[in-house]
């Protein structure tokens, strides 16, 4: 039950990570020559849920 | 990390199969599992998601529900092979273009299908895939394939289609920590059900020089710093870790050698002009969440959910 909760809360978790990223491009602009990241989610399955 | 400059240009981007599960749902779970998809979109909406490559789960409540997304959506969906079965008509744009501060990206979408996927056709993924990065790949520095496809069909594009740097996988199963490279082109696995996100770091200074994984040399990176900032928790303020260590040879060693580890790493990233490393982040408890964010999913959280939330609280 426990392992079932956890990964429906993946995708928030997922969120919140990203959400921290772009912020940090807005509140702080400075950027490397040719660098840039990526975040990629892939296959989130359409899973929802509260952050652990 | 220090030492190494690091990039704050961050992009979100979804390679497939984010909304649904399956290709097809239960008529009772209708509602429900659509709040869910909607509630994905508005989130994506406030990480300022950049493209979705529409994956075949993607379009399993149908058409209408599809397009309606799309229009909710402030980032494009993009699929250079589906289409609407009634008229034949492709329903996204094969591809989107992200501008960084000095690189322009293109990102090109394929879907394998699914005959259980109603009112939808599927062209053929690699002549579409080909077709779509021939269009765009004078105009780009970098071409990312968004692959909603199988291992076998992902065999099929990296050996067939030309002009591809990454292929981004959706429905890949499991994740690959350290991307494999097939026919030229840089593979990234990150799994499923949302339980990594992967932190792609791109460095690409010249079209011509072959694009080098350094994963492993960021990990020993970070394996020196773990140590270093282990040593260096209760030390005064002020006083470097050899100042505090004076005595200890073993330990004076060992700084030492990590910290010339460590400079060894980074001089190698650096002089490389094109290269990348892969870092999977386990989307688990550690993650801090947004309050905004928080706010859209538990709106949308299906009731049984919450109570089984409720419950693991509890138990803690």
């Amino acid at each position: 039950m426990k392992l079932l909760v956890k990964q429906s809360g993946l995708m928030l978790l997922l969120i919140a990570l990203v959400a921290v990223g772009c912020k940090s491009e807005t509140t702080n602009p400075t950027y490397n020559a040719n660098e840039f990241t990526l975040m990629v989610a892939a296959s989130n399955n359409g899973e929802v849920g509260p952050c652990g | 990390m220090k030492g190494l400059a690091e990039t704050e240009a961050v992009y979100l981007v979804d390679a497939g199969d984010a909304l649904f599960k399956y290709p097809y749902i239960a008529e009772d779970q209708s509602e429900r599992l659509k709040e869910t998809a909607q509630a994905i979109i508005s989130s994506y909406n406030v990480m300022e998601c950049q493209v979705m490559n529409v994956g075949t789960n993607d379009l399993a409540a149908g058409l209408d529900f599809i397009l309606e997304m799309e229009k909710t959506a402030r980032f494009p969906f993009i699929s250079a092979n589906t289409q609407d079965a009634s008229t034949d008509e492709f329903l996204f744009e094969p591809y989107a273009i992200i501008e960084t501060q000095d690189q322009t990206l293109g990102f090109v979408g394929v879907t394998k299908g699914d005959h259980r996927v109603k009112e939808f056709t599927f062209s053929e993924p690699v002549e579409a895939a080909q077709k779509a990065i021939d269009e765009i790949k004078d105009k780009v520095d970098l071409v990312f394939l968004m692959a909603n496809v199988d291992d076998k069909l992902e065999r099929t594009l990296t050996a067939e289609v030309k002009g591809i740097d990454f292929l981004i996988r959706s429905k890949s199963g499991s994740l690959q920590r350290n991307p494999k490279q097939q026919d030229g082109t840089t593979i990234i696995r990150i799994g499923k059900q949302g339980k990594y996100a992967g932190i792609l770091r791109i460095r690409n200074v010249d079209p011509i020089s072959q694009m080098k994984n350094v994963s492993s040399q960021y990990t020993r990176i970070k394996f020196a710093d773990n140590r270093l900032n282990a040593m260096a928790k209760g030390i005064e303020e002020g006083m470097t870790l050899e100042e505090h260590f004076a005595g200890d040879e073993n330990r004076l060693k060992l700084i030492t050698r990590l910290r010339d580890e460590r400079e060894t790493n980074v001089d190698l990233i650096k002089k490389l002009k094109n290269s990348y490393f892969l870092e999977p982040i386990p989307l688990n408890e550690k993650i801090e969440d947004t309050p905004e964010v928080a706010l859209i999913v538990k709106d949308y959280m299906p009731e049984e959910k919450k109570t089984k939330e409720k419950d693991n609280h509890k138990g803690h």
